[in-house]
């Protein structure tokens, strides 16, 4: 397994296993990972599980204050995904760390500029302001957001 | 306890209306294979689930889904604003409409509103996971045959994450399975459900 395609391939248990039950190999490493944004748009921090249909694959999102906050939360929210069956991997739970604190200045910035992204960020704030439009699954006709 | 985000997990903007699409998309929030099938199915089995690392990969999964179905929810939204009369018509989206009018409805596209029946919660560790694996092969299967269906970059940009996200949600529901025989008798795996035989 020592050629540049490693990330592709998993370990199974040993060269027998018993019979009558499924087994998917098990991905060795967090490493290699997509940077956040590109992650983001390939639907996984993973280049070894980016399997994509008719192998298109979507090209990167524009970078706005919103995208930013997206794409540290997917890395955090896959990096979750991966330490539930990986607990042990030291490397794994450092970029968790860092993308943690990461996602915690995104997301002041993004408050900043348009307002709460759930409520306990409205501390400090003079008024009501989860009210302000628009929610999430509406079309926005601008696209700074 | 379940918090509220104001944002979706991947941005959607559907520039141009298209009735005609919302009509199949809504499987996906609905139907047999859809997310909030998805959603309940793991949220509902992890009460069963004997170890924290499955305890942890349903919640977290479970959870992950029901931001797939707000996603699939705000394709057919905006799928469906300004629509005229004559294009609820001409779509094929009358049959909908005249039910539901612009509202997103969890129902399957032949029409059938989502049902329990579609997903299964068996309270047996290996039974369950297996039934996991599968789910994600067909969400995964119904995302490619939506892209067969769709010529919108808007809603195709947003169904291949979501298809991708099955793939990698296949993968730890496997290594979720791997753990779980770690800890099991290899000479027989089936001697117990460790969910239930204490």
């Amino acid at each position: 397994m020592k050629n540049e395609n490693n990330f592709r391939y998993g370990t199974l248990p040993g060269s027998t296993a018993p019979l009558a039950v499924a087994y998917v190999p098990m991905q060795v490493s967090a490493v290699p990972a997509y940077e956040s944004e590109e992650a983001l748009s390939r639907g996984t921090l993973f280049p070894g599980l980016d399997l994509p249909f008719m192998n298109i694959v979507n090209s990167k999102l524009k970078s706005t204050p919103m995208t930013e906050v997206m794409a540290i939360d997917f890395v955090a929210d896959e990096l979750e995904l991966y330490l539930d069956t990986h607990a042990d991997d030291k490397e794994a739970f450092d970029m968790y760390q860092t993308f943690l604190a990461l996602r915690k200045e995104a997301r002041c910035r993004y408050k900043e500029k348009y307002g709460p992204i759930d409520q306990s960020d409205m501390l400090g704030e003079d008024s009501y302001t989860w009210l302000k439009d628009p929610w999430p699954w509406e079309f926005q006709y601008k696209t700074e957001v | 306890m379940f918090v509220y985000e104001k944002k979706l997990q991947y941005p959607v903007r559907i520039k141009n209306p298209n009735p005609a699409l919302a009509k199949f998309i809504i499987s996906q929030y609905g139907g047999p294979d859809g997310e909030l099938g998805a959603s309940l199915r793991y949220l509902s089995q992890r009460y069963s689930m004997p170890y924290p690392e499955l305890k942890a990969l349903l919640t977290d999964i479970g959870t992950e889904e029901l931001g797939h179905l707000e996603m699939i929810g705000s394709i057919v939204h905006q799928l469906t604003r300004s629509m005229t009369p004559e294009e609820i018509k001409k779509s094929g989206f009358d049959t909908y409409f005249v039910d539901h009018t612009a509202g997103v409805y969890p129902q399957a596209a032949s029409g059938t509103p989502w049902s329990a029946a579609t997903m299964a919660v068996s309270g047996d560790v290996i039974a369950d996971l297996n039934e996991n694996m599968a789910a994600e092969q067909k969400a995964r299967l119904t995302y490619d045959n939506i892209l067969r269906l769709s010529d919108d970059p808007d809603v195709n940009d947003v169904i291949r994450y979501l298809r991708e996200r099955e793939i990698v949600h296949y993968q730890r529901f496997g290594e979720g399975l791997r753990r779980t025989l770690d800890r099991l008798d290899m000479k027989n795996v089936y001697a117990v459900n460790p969910a239930f035989d204490r």
